[in-house]
């Protein structure tokens, strides 16, 4: 039984018996050809704006920090030289020494490393607990659990700070760690980003947990956050460099170099002499500023790591 | 190894609408490869769900060797699923994947080698077992995720669609795959799908459902040939079986189309008490004989018109789509106006906008009741 239309006489070739030429590219398809690794197809103008967009963008991020930099290695006079100088002359490099030795900038790295530290490690902790919490168990006013955290988040920080150091320095916490680090624990940013990404994880993989037999932690452990890098690193890296620079709670909260962070150590440094010398103090910001690089150089890699790690369907 | 018995099982979402699972009492035997098919919206899924512990049983209760598991978690039923999404863990290799419930269980390390291995090997998956789930097509998921069932070697297969994120030819054996492996482990297995094409290749029995409800459980081959209602006959086979509403029963006990028509349906006698005058006949696409084209067929005997409007040519078969002409005396209708033959030769003269004359083959049709549409049979 075939399908075949006998009527007709003379069947088609059977492709692929004859060489055809190669088929002609017309004006349009060349310069596609040629031009297909180019991601913007716009014409020489619009790459030219294109350009001097991104020449913008940088210059505007870039100026400031610039001047950052090389005002930590200028001298007094040269710093206030007209027309500004570009270059430091002279190379001033003792600006740093300084700020090293006179300042006690060790004692200051040392608070700041100990409370951002700290707060970090319960941060992360208390806000990945919470949001497994508030995503996979069910309890009665769960929701309005939620809300609530929600609306803290709505709080601005200048409303509370003056009650919250009314009650802290009661406790005669001035002065202290605790006193620092326990008011600025709280984590509803970290509650609300996480357990909006543990929603988003599929449902089957926590049915498929479940009947796997796997315990509530190690669901979490071994299941939910190897889901959940991304996220994870970028509220660890937000809550680092938040912490970092942490200024008014820890301001009022200290006035010796005991327990102050480093933003505080700053503006120690300005106040010093009536006319403040930009040198030093711009020498202990790049010098503040290098941990947070430091940190954000490591946790960047894992965090795309875990984005193609966690490019998986299903 | 496992028996399964649902007794009176429904899930209730929301009490002012019918339950998605209503009342369903089956009992399934040990080794057993039931299928669950149904419809969209029918609750086979969700009826297997119950079974696995990943829904809660409103009423009634789901025994598993003869024990009440109705209020036992999940991770205490002892059930394993295959996902329609698979659900590996993204983050392990096929070997962790498949090691995972054996570590929770607390089994010796040496033991959880020699399981994967076995299952690996079982399921060719040897070469696959250091990669993650991202490095593997959808078949090799596919079996990775049955892969992580076996190893667990527990009382029940649950199967919510596994096939259906495969392409056509991989389905195919994949099909015969997942049918020898169940029969080779004798593990009992709740198969859920809307393909009543696998449901009638791989089930031992096939539970047919319906809005909640569950229509007829038998063998796939009973159920195509003795269909306990209009909504099974329709639902079995493809392309469906045609039902004619509305047949005349006349006084000496026939079926015809219409009281003055000639075409006998070829009613069993002892059926024709059981309906009250009428009869809804239904008629398999292969069970359709051509007695003439164009003009009235030559033997003189009356026939069926039907208009052609397509010929869907397979290759081996055809399918012809018509439509039933007007026609004196025939007071019968054909339901969704659409009747389709399937022919195995004989199909390459036919022409849409033709006519042809048809009459069922003798004893071949089946009849239901015209109130409540079931089959004469089971009355």
């Amino acid at each position: 039984m075939t399908m075949t239309n006998d009527a007709q006489a003379v069947l088609p070739p059977v492709p692929g018996l004859e060489d055809d030429d190669p088929p002609q590219l017309t004006p349009a398809q060349k310069k596609r050809a040629t031009s297909r690794h180019l991601a913007f197809q716009g014409g020489t103008a619009g790459k030219l704006l294109g350009y001097f967009g991104m020449l913008a963008a940088v210059l505007l991020f870039f100026v400031p920090l610039y001047f950052i930099v090389v005002t930590s290695l200028k001298t007094h006079g040269d710093i206030y030289s007209n027309p500004i100088s570009w270059l430091p002359n002279p190379f001033a490099p003792e600006n740093y020494s300084y700020v090293i030795n006179e300042v006690r900038f060790d004692k200051y790295l040392r608070n700041s490393v100990i409370i951002t530290g700290i707060l970090t490690v319960v941060e992360v902790s208390l806000g990945v607990m919470t949001a497994y919490g508030l995503s996979f168990l069910r309890f009665p006013g769960r929701n309005l659990l939620f809300l609530l955290v929600i609306a803290s988040l709505m709080v601005p920080n200048q409303i509370t700070v003056i009650s919250n150091y009314a009650l802290v320095a009661s406790w005669g916490w001035r002065n202290t760690f605790q006193g620092i680090i326990v008011p600025l624990a709280a984590v509803a940013f970290g509650t609300f980003l996480m357990r909006n990404h543990f929603l988003s994880l599929p449902k089957e993989i926590m049915e498929a947990a479940e009947l796997d037999g796997t315990g509530f932690f190690r669901t979490l452990f071994r299941v939910v956050l190897p889901m959940s890098w991304p996220t994870l690193v970028a509220f660890t890296l937000i809550t680092v460099v938040n912490e970092w620079n942490q200024y008014l709670w820890p301001f009022l909260m200290s006035d010796t170099d005991a327990v102050a962070p480093l933003p505080i150590g700053l503006t120690q440094l300005q106040d010093n002499e009536g006319l403040t010398n930009w040198g030093p103090v711009m020498a202990g910001t790049v010098l503040t500023t290098v941990p947070m690089l430091i940190v954000f150089l490591i946790l960047q890699k894992q965090m795309i790591k875990g984005l193609t790690a966690g490019a998986v369907k299903g | 190894m496992a028996t399964v018995e649902y007794q009176q099982a429904s899930r209730i979402y929301d009490p002012s609408r019918p339950p998605a699972v209503n009342r369903v009492s089956l009992t399934v035997a040990d080794g057993e490869f039931l299928v669950l098919v149904g419809p969209s919206g029918s609750g086979k899924s969700t009826a297997m769900r119950m079974l696995a512990g990943l829904e809660p049983i409103d009423e009634g209760t789901v025994l598993i060797d003869d024990v009440d598991v109705s209020e036992l978690r999940a991770r205490d039923r002892d059930v394993a699923m295959v996902f329609q999404s698979y659900a590996l863990y993204p983050n392990m290799t096929a070997r962790q994947n498949m090691a995972f419930a054996l570590q929770n269980a607390k089994m010796p390390k040496a033991e959880i080698t020699q399981q994967v291995e076995r299952a690996a090997a079982m399921l060719e998956l040897e070469v696959l077992l250091d990669k993650k789930p991202s490095q593997m097509s959808g078949g090799q998921r596919q079996r990775v995720a049955m892969g992580r069932s076996i190893v667990r070697n527990p009382k029940v297969f649950c199967m919510d669609e596994p096939l259906s994120n495969l392409d056509a030819k991989l389905r195919v054996s994949t099909r015969a795959q997942i049918g020898s492996l169940q029969r080779e482990l004798g593990v009992t297995t709740v198969y859920v799908t809307h393909d009543q094409t696998e449901a009638m290749t791989m089930g031992d029995r096939v539970a047919v459902l319906r809005e909640g409800v569950l229509q007829q459980v038998d063998e796939p081959t009973h159920l195509y040939e003795h269909p306990g209602n209009t909504f099974v006959a329709g639902f079995i086979g493809s392309p469906a079986m045609t039902l004619i509403d509305g047949a005349t029963v006349s006084s000496d006990g026939r079926a015809l189309l219409g009281p003055d028509h000639g075409l006998d349906m070829d009613l069993p006698r002892e059926y024709a008490e059981k309906t009250p005058g009428q009869v809804i006949v239904g008629v398999r696409p292969e069970n359709w004989e051509i007695v003439g084209h164009g003009a009235a067929p030559e033997d003189g005997g009356a026939s069926m018109p039907l208009t052609v409007r397509l010929v869907e040519k397979l290759g081996g078969e055809a399918f012809l789509h018509c439509r039933a002409q007007e026609t004196e005396g025939m007071t019968a209708s054909v339901r969704g106006s659409q009747l389709v033959l399937r022919l195995d030769h004989g199909f390459k003269g036919i022409e849409p906008d033709t006519t042809i004359h048809v009459r069922p083959k003798p004893r071949t049709s089946v009849f239901f009741h015209p109130e409540n549409e079931i089959n004469l049979e089971y009355l």
